[in-house]
């Protein structure tokens, strides 16, 4: 399974979305293999299979929406540290949160 | 009533309350107890597990959660142990049992599920620093899940003047525990102290309850310098997303006595925040 892929409740599964895993029932059955598109007739019929969630793939996430996220929490950064300007040890604490966020941690 | 004696009722009446929390079911107990054994093996924790229902729903879900990355599915609970290991089944044991333990209260202001989320965090982020530093790392899972648990019995006894802690603490800008003392004359390391000692929670657990907050206190256990970063770190990484989080003062006794350096920090960073990605799909 890789990183690109999430589970989620079937209340909140909706048509389109593409299993990334194969879907077993509770005896290890396979009812849907992984890579089958879902429809509203699929997930009609998950409902009478006692299936509580599955595993969907992720949409690719915008790059600007990915940019925006990792601004905002860079930008979070010095109201999260507001009780503590230039402090040692929580300034160390601080550059490596932001190395971190900045993804230019070595 | 002058203040010492203020606070001094105000102890007395929390012992009571505490004393009159309903007693943890008998299959926790048992459970409890023998975490804290080393040499319980794998097949009587899984018994245990197997006859509390919410628990093994809980097993279960962790282990065909996505962090656990695995092909096939995980349906029953020796599987689950097995792969998930000692460590992280009886980190979710003491999450269900002490998740549970506390019912809401209408306290406007205070949010339960940030709560638990902050306390979720920390106990994985003392728990990967202690595995750092080459510590027992049991116990700083339980620290981390349990240092701030004086403030949920604050809360759960006096829900109408927590509210004002809070709003104290808005008004001001200061941290909560100072809001705490102002408001209430009695603050959640006080409550949290008494709360360990009636259950009976480990020395170096009450040390961290006790020293989260100034953990240079002589000879206190050092697990307070582990749980007093961790609080630190969870609260720097945003992870309660609460909009006025913040980070309380970090102590340098702490931060030398750890002696960890930048990439440890960073691994430990992006660890505590998969981990909670994990943990927090099934707890809150």
């Amino acid at each position: 399974m890789s990183k690109h892929s999430q589970y989620i409740a079937l209340a909140k599964a909706t048509e389109g979305m593409v299993l990334a895993d194969d879907l077993l029932d509770k005896v290890g059955h396979v009812l849907l293999p992984a890579g089958v598109k879902l429809s509203a007739s699929i997930l009609n019929s998950l409902a009478h299979h006692h299936i509580q969630q599955l595993c969907v793939e992720k949409e690719a996430a915008d790059e600007q929406e990915l940019e925006t996220e990792r601004q905002y929490k860079l930008s979070r950064i010095e109201y999260l540290f507001r009780l503590q300007q230039d402090q040692e040890p929580a300034n160390s604490l601080k550059q490596y949160l932001i190395h971190y966020r900045e993804g230019t941690a070595t | 009533m002058n203040p010492e004696e203020e606070t001094h009722a105000r102890l007395a009446a929390i012992v009571k309350h505490i004393k009159d929390l309903p007693t943890l079911p008998e299959v926790a107990h048992e459970l409890l107890a023998e975490l804290d054994d080393d040499e319980s093996s794998l097949e009587s924790i899984s018994e245990k597990i197997a006859m509390d229902q919410a628990i093994t729903a809980k097993v279960l879900k962790l282990a065909n959660s996505s962090h656990f990355g695995i092909n096939s599915r995980v349906v029953t609970i020796q599987q689950a142990t097995a792969m998930l290991g000692v460590q992280n089944i009886k980190n979710l044991i003491r999450l269900t049992i002490m998740v549970n333990r506390f019912q809401a209260v209408d306290c406007p202001g205070f949010d339960f599920r940030a709560f638990w989320r902050h306390s979720i965090a920390t106990a994985n982020c003392a728990e990967l620093i202690s595995r750092a530093l080459h510590m027992k790392h049991d116990f700083a899972f339980t620290a981390g899940l349990l240092h701030d648990i004086g403030r949920l019995v604050l809360v759960t006894h006096y829900p109408v003047e927590y509210a004002e802690v809070l709003n104290y603490r808005d008004q001001n800008e200061c941290e909560l525990i100072d809001a705490e003392r102002h408001v209430l004359k009695i603050d959640h390391l006080e409550a949290g102290l008494i709360l360990a000692q009636i259950w009976q929670f480990s020395e170096a657990v009450q040390d961290a309850i006790k020293g989260h907050h100034h953990p240079d206190i002589p000879g206190i256990n050092a697990l307070a310098s582990v749980v007093h970063v961790a609080n630190a770190i969870v609260h720097a990484l945003d992870l309660a997303q609460q909009e006025n989080e913040l980070v309380p003062l970090l102590s340098a006794h702490a931060w030398d006595t750890l002696a960890l350096n930048e990439a440890d920090y960073i691994a430990i960073f992006k660890e505590t925040e998969m981990r909670f990605e994990a943990l927090n799909q099934i707890f809150i």
